[in-house]
Parts: C-alpha cells; structure tokens; sequence
C-alpha cells in the first residue's frame, strides 16, 4: 500500500496541471490583496492586515478550492483511463481497493495542500504589507488553527466527493465539466431547494456544503465546530467507500 | 507434472451484446513463448486483460501460478509485467520518470535497474525528453521496458510490434528469445506479424470469435507448417552442396535459383554464418512463413478481413 502512494505522490508532483494549480493558489491571493489594497487606498481605507486578508483568503478560497479540486479530478484520477495508465496500475497485483485508497490518499494530501496555500499566503502578505493586527471576536491563533483544520477536513471530504465522480468517468473532460457543475451551482440549487422543501433545508444545512461556507464565522459554537468534523470525517468515509464499490466493479477499457 | 502459468478453464466473457470469449480452455507451460493468434476482435485482448485483472470474467476460471482465489491471483499477479494494446504512458514525464513510476509501485529499491532496462531497450539516450515527443515505436519500447521492471516471470503482450520498424520487430524478438532463454521468462505474445511469432514462439494458441481453436506447439506446427528458409546467393550449386554437408536438411531449389531450406528454421543465425564464412554472397536470406497464415486462415474456416 505504501510503494502504491509513493508512486500516486509521485505522479501528483510531477503532473504538470498540478503544479499550475498550485502557483494559482499562491499567486491568486497575491494578486487578490494588490486589488484590495488599491481599491482600499481610493477610498482611503488602510491596507488589510495579515488576519483580514486570511479571511479574504479562506473566502476566496470557498470558490478557488472547489474549481481545483474539479480540473484535478479530472486530469489527475480520469485521465489515466484515456493514457492506459490505470491499466498497469491494475494488473500490477493489488487489489482494487488498495489501488483507490493509495489514489485517494494522494489526492487528498494534494487537495489539503492547495486548500491550505490561499489562506496562508494571503495572511503572510497582509502580515508583511501592514502588520498581523487581531481579532476582537477570538484569538487570532484559535481562529487561524481552527479555521484550516476545519478547511483541510472539508478538502479531504470534496476530494472524496470528486473522486468518485473522476473514477467512475473515462473522460477528464466530463469529470471536469460535470466537478464544476455541481460545485458551482450545488449551493444555489441546494438554498433554493431548502427554501421550498423544510426536510432539504435540514439536510442541506447538516452538509459539508453549507458548513463549508459557514466555517470562517469567527464565533462557531463548540457543537458546530463537532458537528463540521464529524460530517466532513463521515463525508470522506462515504464517498470513499462508495469510490472503492465503484472501483472494483470497474472494467478497465 | 508439468508446471503451467496458466490454465484457463471454460472461461467465458459475455457483453450485453456478444460474446468476446467461449468456454476457453487455455494452458501456458512455465517457460514457453505462446503465440496468440486470431483477428481483430477474436478475443486475444479480451483474455489477456481478464488475466490482467482489468476485466471480469463472466463465468469459467483460471489459474495463475497455481493460484485460484480471488486474492491468491492478485498476488500473483506481482509476478507478471504487462503491456496491453498501447503502451500505457504518461505522456509529460521522461522515459526514466515513468519507469520511476512503475519502480515505486512495485517497491524495488534498485534504482540502477531502470537505466539497465532503458539501455536494454535502447531508450538510455532519451534524457529529458518527455514521451510525448517519441514516437510509437520509442513507446513501445518503453512500455516494454516498465513491463519487465522487477524480473518478471510471465510476460503479457498484446500486439508489442505495432509502430515498430523491422529492425526494432528484429530486436524486440532477439530480446523475447535472450529473456526467455537466459531467465525462463515465459511469454504470452499476440501479434499481427505471424511471420515473426513464427520465429519466436514454442506454442501457439489459435482462437476465433472467442473460441480457441488449437493450441500447438512450434515442432507440431512446423509439421504442419513446413517453414522454410529462403535463401538465394551467388553461387547456388556451391550453397546446396555446402548445405547439404554441413546443415543436413531438406532442400528445394527453386527455378528462379534461390533455395527452400527446411527443417532448419530454428537456427537461421548458424545457417547464414556458414554461407557467409564459404565466401558466398548472401543476397535474400529469410525465414517464410506464409505457411502459418495459410495454416491460420484454414484454421479460422478461411475468411480474413486483417
């Protein structure tokens, strides 16, 4: 199981839409400050400090990390289908299901490193630009901590979502297309939904979807913040199990 | 007892819409190079990527190293390199970056393997060069090369000639025969290029629309066969008379003047050395083996559309 994700990290380095995604997610927050901080100084307001821009960061990201893990998906998981890959992965004697962990587990270590760069690096340049500055609401530290434990929980369970999608699909260009799709318009959908049918709302709101977009609130009480990890912990464990079904029942074309 | 890599028995492959395989009944002895004959779309792939693990088999066995259980094969399994259809690679990564690939999969801790086998396949030379700029028979070559990472013992090929030139179809069969002789390597081969699986393989399997046919052996099938080496020199009085000396075997001259060498298939390197050291000028020398197609396309009930 270990050779399997050695080889799987492996790949994720050296895949080159990988390492686009990955100067996205440091560049984007770069890019995203020097338009706040001139938008800013118009208007006469100060440039953002390091704990600001973080939720800056972790806003922009609900949407950025969402797209990634979708372009991924389809590129990292679904492709190998078209380039024969998977075929040598399959017959080189391990079964089905370690063969989808040991992909799984890599997709995941890349998603949670994507998801964790556009928080960090917009705290880092708010932090050089003017200052850390601080929270009146909560300790900077607690929120910081909890803020990325719980983003890099809700990227491992999206990243098992996806992964189910990007295995049951031969074409990188459907995995994609289909990733985008239902991560950009899940939320409208969903909020509409709940709106006409109470049972959806409570569903929904109990999802790593709405939860996810509830996480940079800076007071969270404590049963929330239980409520977020286990869903995203239960989350991930049903999709991966579902991936893994899906797997082994898959014939390799 | 003889030892088999493989026995399938009635193995059977059904799509919603036909049948790929029929109640296959298949043996691969330990060492042996098996030809795999039949047309597109007779089943070749199909089996091989059942063995392979890549497809489900929807009724019928097999065994694999003597090995029976669903989980007993997938160990197996480790001891076989394979290359089905095209060579399956990563188009962005180098020739060595994929074989690191497939090295790490495996867990093989010598790194030194990887330029021995890229040396072996005549792809040292590729460097940075990703393989998206080789050509087919540079990919070809390179999935050999990650098929037999970690010594193998049972080699799958399914259509290993394809985007070779002749030199590299001549290559890839002296190397086939070095492995197979050298390391016991046992093959299962499927090719377009009878001629070529004529010179290689011990046995044969002959399959149609899913249903195997025959398998032979080489001797059996030359019997049937009768393979020969054409040969045409400068001198054919004095190339008989040495051959009927010193390679005793049959031979028929032709009218056109070259000579039809039987029964000596086996050793062509020996035979054109002896012309060549008599001082005769070799002009065509061949291995011919229209007797196989002729032999195949009776088998399969005489339609072909390869």
């Amino acid at each position: 199981m270990i050779n399997l994700i050695r080889s799987e990290l492996y790949k994720l380095r050296h895949d080159p839409l990988y390492q686009a995604l990955l100067m996205v997610m440091i560049f984007a927050p770069i890019m995203l400050y020097v338009m706040f901080y001139f938008v800013g100084s118009n208007s006469g307001k100060p440039p953002m400090t390091g704990i600001q821009s973080f939720v800056v960061g972790v806003q922009a990201n609900q949407i950025l990390l969402k797209i990634s893990l979708g372009i991924l998906a389809g590129f990292f998981i679904s492709k190998e289908y078209a380039s024969g890959v998977m075929k040598i992965v399959c017959s080189t004697g391990y079964s089905r299901t370690r063969i989808y962990l040991a992909k799984l587990a890599a997709f995941m270590l890349g998603a949670v490193a994507l998801s964790l760069l556009c928080p960090l690096i917009s705290m880092a340049v708010g932090s050089v630009v003017n200052g850390f500055g601080s929270l009146t609401e909560i300790t900077a530290a607690v929120y910081i901590g909890r803020t990325l434990a719980l983003t890099a929980l809700f990227a491992a369970a999206f990243t098992a979502l996806v992964a189910v999608l990007a295995i049951c699909s031969t074409e990188a260009g459907v995995t994609v297309g289909a990733a985008l799709l239902f991560f950009l318009f899940f939320d409208q959908i969903s909020e509409s939904l709940a709106g006409l049918i109470p049972a959806y709302r409570t569903v929904y709101d109990h999802s790593v979807f709405k939860l996810f977009l509830q996480m940079m609130e800076y007071r969270i009480a404590g049963e929330q913040v239980l409520l977020s990890v286990l869903t995203a912990c239960l989350t991930a464990v049903v999709f991966a199990l579902l991936g893994m079904f899906a797997f082994n029942k898959k014939e390799i074309k | 007892m003889e030892e088999y890599v493989l026995q399938t028995r009635q193995l059977t492959k059904q799509y919603p819409k036909h049948t790929a395989l029929t109640q296959v009944d298949l043996s691969i002895r330990k060492g042996s190079i098996y030809g795999f004959i039949g047309q597109n779309g007779a089943g070749k792939s199909t089996l091989m990527r059942i063995i392979s693990g890549l497809a489900f088999p929807s009724s019928g066995s097999f065994e694999l190293f003597g090995q029976s259980s669903a989980s007993g094969i997938v160990q197996a399994r480790k001891r076989m390199g394979v290359t089905i259809e095209s060579p399956a690679l990563l188009s962005h990564l180098t020739a060595k970056g994929n074989m690191e690939v497939r090295r790490l999969q495996k867990g093989i801790s010598d790194r030194a393997s990887l330029d021995k086998l890229l040396n072996i396949v005549g792809l040292d030379h590729t460097g940075s060069k990703p393989v998206k700029e080789f050509s087919l028979g540079m990919k070809q070559r390179l999935g050999l090369a990650i098929a037999l990472l970690g010594d193998p013992e049972f080699l799958i090929l399914d259509e290993p000639t394809n985007g070779l030139d002749p030199v590299g179809v001549m290559e890839l069969r002296q190397l086939l025969t070095k492995l197979n002789r050298d390391t016991g390597l046992t093959i299962l081969i499927s090719s377009h290029i009878l001629s070529e699986l004529h010179l290689l393989a011990t046995h044969y399997g002959i399959i149609h629309q899913g249903k195997l046919l025959e398998q032979l052996t080489a001797g059996e099938l030359n019997e049937k066969c009768r393979q020969y080496l054409h040969i045409k020199v400068d001198d054919s009085d004095r190339a008989v008379e040495i051959l009927m000396d010193q390679a005793p075997a049959k031979i028929n001259r032709m009218p056109d003047g070259s000579i039809r060498l039987y029964e000596s298939t086996e050793r062509p390197g020996a035979i054109s050395s002896l012309l060549a050291a008599s001082g005769l000028e070799i002009e065509q020398f061949m291995p011919v083996s229209d007797e196989l197609e002729r032999y195949f396309i009776q088998k399969i009930g005489g339609n072909s559309h390869d």
